[in-house]
């Protein structure tokens, strides 16, 4: 960031002119990512909005020896909505923050994707369209007049198809030389244009302002009084809302457009596969199917790379490290520092990675939204719907970003229910302690135990919240994303996105909380601790002091606990010196109770302090009461 | 020379809607623009109107409707009001349509009738929830199995519509179901795209069959 912006001032400094910057804007699922990373390769900077919890992707290019940075805008259906996202690009584009826009549109729904640029029209901002997706469109048998097209909206419009990189090159020339504010413009319904004159007439606003007044948004205050005071009526004669007739008008004009510019509508053939994957009779099974394979492949190939990681790192790094002459503090700190590394690329990457690898090829595959749709109703019990079922599957892979995930959920009482199950769902880390643990020393059965436990409290606890969660429930509407062969670079890119995430706000804490343990170990802090817990742990989970001291650095990172445990125990054969029985509560309350300080980081972020507390003690004594109730069954 | 009751009342209807939804006051050009008549043809009668003491006509050709006259066209605007609710919302006909009836039924209707319609219209009897009370007899998109192509009536939902409105669910769309599970939730295809609903989202759709 530092050198960006010293970069960037030097810039302004030598050529007397702020960098270009040019923003990429359309629908969800027209390709405007495959494009940006096609224009900007490598490099990619991802950053929140100011003030939003929404990502920007930022990529600089050159272009004739100078550079321009390019801003992939987050895809939304409009610019008038209250998503953070689409409040976030409305910001954007308001504030004047990109010089050009490129719009891209679909072509296979050139109709609906008109909407949106419709309005972005609105904005009056130099624009280019890029009409992608054409060779699906071909496939479909739907022509476009292109000349036709661009005449209409008076900007320049280039025929794409991102898979094949056709045309992908002209975009930037044209948006540079040729990019100026469209032609086009809606014809409101006469009581709106009536109401935007009115408003204009009484007070100086634009044209754009006084429209978004009377949808109630904007900032100018006076406006939006204004309108307040004209839309009962106009609601009252249409009986229907402003927004309802706005929207109407748009999507009038954009049916009007596309029919001019493309031969009629034809009946869309179903695809077969897709009828099955979404039938009544097929669909859940399938899901079920493909989420307990992922799982289960996710499990075995992690488990196999783990090995070779941590092998790796062994003999590599902390072999070498304790063969050198150091004192015992930093000797202590340095392999503290160390083990972190290990623990995070080692152990979790390998698991995580693999994860969104999968989830990534079922999201570019357009699979998830059908998924979401399937689960709706399973997802309705739990207080949520089917959306919610995304961050729940992202949190199998680590609770960091799927909590992040949470984000897209549109209500509070959603968000707060998702913050409680998603952090009881066990993540890569808490799948190493029962494979390493309970699978090696007590049986495969009883390590499928713990999971079908603790998902089974997931569904209890869901099934409680949904009732006693204050707030409106708001259903579900969601575009199901076209099926589509995934491409596999990008699945990559999008795998790597989001474990940066891991990367980058779980592993640092990771980082900073092994120091600090590495620290009390040392001051001795392991044994006073131990002595003190002794007797409770002994009589109400049935283990040995050090035990709940590992437990307890659970909570810095969940599969410490492990290592903590064969570190105090003293031994890697944990048979030796514990029960079956004590493994297995050992393993179900490092399972449950309290998420990983990353995780609980991440929740304040999302939901604030009081429920990220809730959800902490929550856990907390759900993890000690199942843990004395198994403790007592097995007595 | 005398004029129809139903013109006169239509002109006065239309100049009560035009000084609501217009900050300036309404002119003769206006007017006709409204009414699609040629300006000599409005001004004619405007003429007569005047004689019989329902508005004046001021200089730069504003005109101004008298007590009299907006008494009579507030009413009329009112009755066209219910009447096309009545008929759009209760009774399930095409908007356009119904306003067009309206406009016809507006001058004959009898104030009480109008007035126990519109009773009838905010609070008829019935059970079930809220929304569906008040349009008892139009389908929702619940009502109708796979396959069934629908036109879209009207939208209340709850919490908002604007994301509907922007994927393209508002009245007068043409939609299709594609899929429906046993708990509701539908797909539907709306401007050839496939969008999946919640079932409290499907029920807030009102739809009628094409």
């Amino acid at each position: 960031m530092r050198y960006r912006t010293l970069s960037r001032d030097r810039l302004v400094y030598l050529r007397g002119e702020d960098i270009m910057r040019l923003g990429l804007i359309g629908n969800p699922n027209v390709g405007k990512s495959l494009i940006f990373h096609q224009l900007t390769g490598l490099g990619v900077e991802v950053s929140n909005y100011p003030g939003t919890t929404v990502d920007l992707m930022r990529g600089n290019l050159c272009f004739q020896n100078e550079r321009l940075e390019l801003v992939d805008l987050p895809g939304i259906y409009s610019l008038e909505g209250s998503s953070p996202e689409e409040e976030m690009v409305r910001t954007f584009i308001q504030e004047k923050e990109a010089e050009v826009l490129i719009a891209v549109l679909d072509a296979t729904h050139l109709e609906r994707n008109l909407y949106l640029l419709l309005q972005v029209a609105e904005y009056g901002k130099p624009l280019v369209v890029v009409l992608n997706l054409m060779d699906e469109a071909a496939k479909k048998g739907k022509e476009i007049d292109i000349e036709r097209i661009s005449a209409i909206l008076g900007v320049e419009v280039i025929p794409a198809a991102a898979i094949q990189g056709k045309n992908i090159s002209g975009i930037i020339p044209a948006a540079l030389s040729r990019a100026h504010p469209p032609r086009v413009q809606v014809q409101y319904d006469h009581h709106i244009e009536a109401a935007i004159r009115s408003i204009q007439s009484v007070h100086p606003v634009t044209r754009l302002q006084a429209l978004q007044a009377l949808q109630g948004i904007g900032s100018d205050a006076e406006a939006v009084e204004l309108a307040g005071a004209l839309t009962p009526e106009i609601e009252e004669m249409h009986r229907m809302s402003v927004s309802q007739i706005i929207a109407g008008n748009r999507h009038h004009c954009a049916h009007t457009i596309a029919r001019e510019v493309s031969q009629e509508r034809e009946e869309v053939k179903r695809d077969t596969l897709d009828s099955v994957l979404t039938s009544r009779r097929w669909g859940p099974i399938i899901l079920a199917t493909t989420l307990l394979s992922i799982l289960i492949a996710v499990f075995l190939i992690g488990s196999f790379l783990e090995e070779i990681l941590v092998q790796l790192f062994e003999t590599v790094v902390i072999t070498p490290f304790l063969a050198l002459p150091l004192d015992a503090l930093p000797q202590q700190m340095g392999l503290a520092f160390l083990l972190a590394l290990q623990a995070g690329l080692g152990i979790a990457f390998p698991f995580i990675f693999t994860f969104y690898l999968f989830i990534s090829l079922l999201e570019d595959s357009g699979y998830l939204t059908r998924a979401a749709f399937l689960a709706d109703r399973a997802m309705h019990r739990l207080g949520m719907h089917g959306q919610g079922l995304i961050p729940l599957i992202l949190g199998f892979g680590c609770n960091v970003p799927a909590i992040m995930g949470i984000r897209l959920l549109r209500t509070r009482r959603e968000r707060v229910i998702a913050s409680f199950l998603v952090s009881m769902v066990p993540c890569s880390a808490r799948t190493v302690i029962i494979a390493g643990i309970v699978a090696a020393f007590v049986g495969i059965a009883a390590a499928m135990s713990i999971y079908f436990i603790t998902l089974g409290l997931v569904i209890v606890t869901g099934l409680v919240l949904s009732r006693i969660t204050p707030g409106e429930q708001y259903g579900m509407i969601l575009e199901l994303a076209p099926l589509r062969v995934p491409r596999i670079s990008n699945v990559f890119a999008k795998s790597w996105y989001r474990i940066r995430e891991f990367l980058f706000i779980a592993m640092p804490l990771l980082i900073v909380a092994s120091l600090v343990l590495g620290f009390l170990q040392y001051a001795g802090f392991f044994d006073l601790f131990q002595q003190a817990i002794s007797p409770v742990s002994e009589s109400v989970l049935g283990l040995p002091g050090y035990a709940a001291t590992a437990l307890l650095f659970g909570i810095l990172r969940k599969e410490m606990a492990l290592e903590t445990l064969v570190i105090l125990a003293g031994t890697a054969d944990l048979s030796t010196v514990l029960s079956g029985g004590q493994i297995y509560v050992f393993a179900v309350v490092s399972v449950l109770f309290i998420p990983c300080i990353s995780t609980i980081g991440v929740l304040a972020r999302v939901v604030g302090a009081r429920i990220t507390l809730l959800v902490s003690l929550y856990t907390l004594i759900l993890g000690i009461v199942i843990g004395a109730l198994i403790n007592m069954l097995i007595k | 020379m005398s004029m129809k009751t139903s013109t006169r009342e239509d002109f006065l209807e239309a100049l009560c809607v035009l000084s609501r939804t217009k900050s300036n006051i309404t002119t003769i050009d206006d007017l006709s623009l409204y009414l699609s008549l040629s300006p000599v043809e409005t001004r004619n009668q405007l003429g007569l109107m005047e004689q019989q003491g329902d508005l004046h006509i001021q200089p730069e050709d504003r005109v101004e409707l008298t007590e009299q006259g907006s008494h009579i066209g507030c009413r009329v605007m009112r009755k066209h009001q219910v009447l096309e609710c009545f008929l759009s919302e209760i009774l399930g006909m095409d908007p356009g349509t119904a306003s067009e009836e309206a406009c016809v039924l507006e001058h004959d209707i009898s104030d009480e009738a109008v007035e126990r319609l519109d009773r009838y219209i905010k609070r008829p009897g019935g059970r079930g929830f809220r929304m569906q009370r008040r349009w008892p007899h139009m389908p929702t998109l619940l009502q109708f199995p796979e396959g069934t192509e629908l036109k879209i009536l009207t939208v209340k939902c709850p919490g908002g519509c604007q994301r509907l409105s922007d994927m393209g669910i508002f009245p007068g769309e043409r939609i299709k179901i594609i899929h429906t599970l046993n708990n509701k939730a539908v797909v539907i295809q709306v401007k050839g795209c496939d969008i999946a609903l919640s079932p409290e989202i499907a029920s807030c759709i009102f739809v009628e069959k094409t």
